[in-house]
């Protein structure tokens, strides 16, 4: 059986119109493995109602390692600076690797 | 029939369901992506009905239809920020944002318009549907330069305003605008209404003529639930926008009703169309441009205006009087 390997899950709460400048700023760092699925809700930014392109959310799934969160973290602290609505989350996760260690 | 009278369309009677349907609290709801599958069918089929009037036009006419709505796109968001600075209430980028909206167009009062023309009886030129594709996008040009110069104007230093602008790809960006898919589908749609023969556009006259008005009103039932819900944001955009998103279209359907008649010799249907545009506020194109562009800007600011202000004011109240300002100026 294989063992469980110990990740990060980070999970990026943002409009859909922000999803391919992030899916490009993850790719830099050799991030090609994502699950974005689609979300409204509301904030800071008014209602996201889903029911239009202009006011449709996204939930980013990216897992990785620790080391690499930290760059990516510094990229996403970089966009939040400019002004650029998103919400980062990270967990700490246990996953069943595709291959066998 | 009055003004008001010509309100009582389906359309617009929708608009007003969808409204009160949020307001009450029903459980009324569309599929995701339906309203913009509705607004895809809209634009194909004005497309192809207009691009059928449009090959028998005057080339010298649309040119200059083409050149007007170049100039209203590019005037109308310096008039609208310069209005919003005076207020000394509303920061620059933000202001920036906001006025590029009202100098691009919104299809779905467009296309009411064409209901409340048509429920009057009133005949229009083709050229507006021109001006409505290329209105699209010039505004965000200037929404881009004038949030550049409010960036320059605060920041001290320029590598860090350059950033911004490298960030998104000022080009990119550009090339989205104006490739934009509407732009795209109207534009297409026209072409193909102006050189398909009358037999093979008699075939497709049930689907583009027939049931336009229907699946108009069905757009419009989600766009009335859409406005609504952005009720619970005006508190936080204020009363001087609110404000704003009401006097804007005024003042944008004065300066069209002027363009129309003096500067493109329409009649009174061609005009009033003419004024809507200037009137109108984007929700397609230039919100997502905004957001990548002005990321600075509270997009719940210049959603709530387009959608939550300015576009129920433009159907209930702009429409009847850009008719009736078209209607004073070409009679007297």
């Amino acid at each position: 059986m294989r063992s469980l390997e110990k990740k990060k899950l980070l999970t990026i709460i943002t409009s859909n119109q922000l999803e391919e400048m992030i899916l490009k700023r993850l790719a830099r760092h050799e991030i090609g493995g994502y699950t974005v699925v689609r979300a409204h809700g509301a904030g800071a930014s008014g209602i996201q109602s889903g029911m239009l392109d202009i006011d449709a959310n996204i939930l980013i799934y990216i897992i990785m390692s620790e080391p690499r969160l930290e760059r990516v973290l510094v990229d996403i602290d970089r966009m939040m600076d400019k002004g650029y609505r998103l919400k980062a989350l990270v967990t700490d996760i246990d996953i069943l690797p595709r291959k066998p260690s | 029939m009055s003004g008001l009278q010509n309100l009582l369309v389906p359309a617009v009677l929708f608009f007003a369901l969808g409204f009160l349907a949020r307001i009450i609290k029903s459980d009324l709801r569309f599929p995701p992506d339906l309203a913009k599958m509705l607004s895809i069918y809209l634009l194909v089929a004005i497309g192809i009905h207009g691009g059928y009037e449009l090959a028998k036009a005057e080339l010298g006419t649309a040119l200059n239809a083409i050149f007007w709505a170049i100039v209203l796109g590019l005037t109308l968001p310096i008039v609208g920020f310069a209005l919003m600075r005076a207020t000394r209430m509303i920061d620059a980028l933000n202001a920036s944002a906001i006025a590029a909206h009202y100098g691009s167009v919104s299809a779905g009062t467009f296309l009411t318009a064409i209901a409340y023309l048509q429920s009057a009886g009133v005949e229009y030129e083709s050229y507006p549907l021109i001006m409505l594709a290329i209105m699209e996008s010039p505004a965000i040009v200037i929404g881009i330069l004038l949030a550049a110069w409010a960036r320059r104007k605060t920041q001290s230093n320029n590598e860090a305003a350059q950033e911004t602008s490298s960030d998104f790809g000022v080009s990119k960006l550009l090339h989205e605008a104006f490739t934009n898919g509407s732009v795209v589908l109207l534009l297409g749609s026209m072409a193909i209404g102006a050189i398909a023969t009358p037999d093979s556009l008699d075939k497709v006259k049930p689907f583009v003529d027939d049931i336009f008005m229907g699946v108009l009103c069905l757009f419009l039932l989600e766009m009335g639930m859409e406005a609504a819900r952005r009720i619970s944001d005006f508190r936080r955009v204020g009363a001087v926008l609110i404000g704003f998103g009401i006097i804007m279209p005024l003042i944008g359907g004065a300066v069209g009703t002027i363009v129309g008649v003096y500067a493109l010799g329409f009649g009174i249907g061609g005009t009033t169309l003419v004024a809507v545009l200037a009137a109108s506020a984007s929700y397609i194109a230039v919100p997502p441009a905004m957001r990548l562009a002005v990321p600075e800007a509270n997009p719940s600011f210049y959603l709530t205006l387009s959608l939550g202000v300015t576009f129920p004011f433009n159907v209930v109240v702009g429409i009847p009087l850009y008719h009736r300002a078209a209607e004073m100026l070409i009679n007297g």
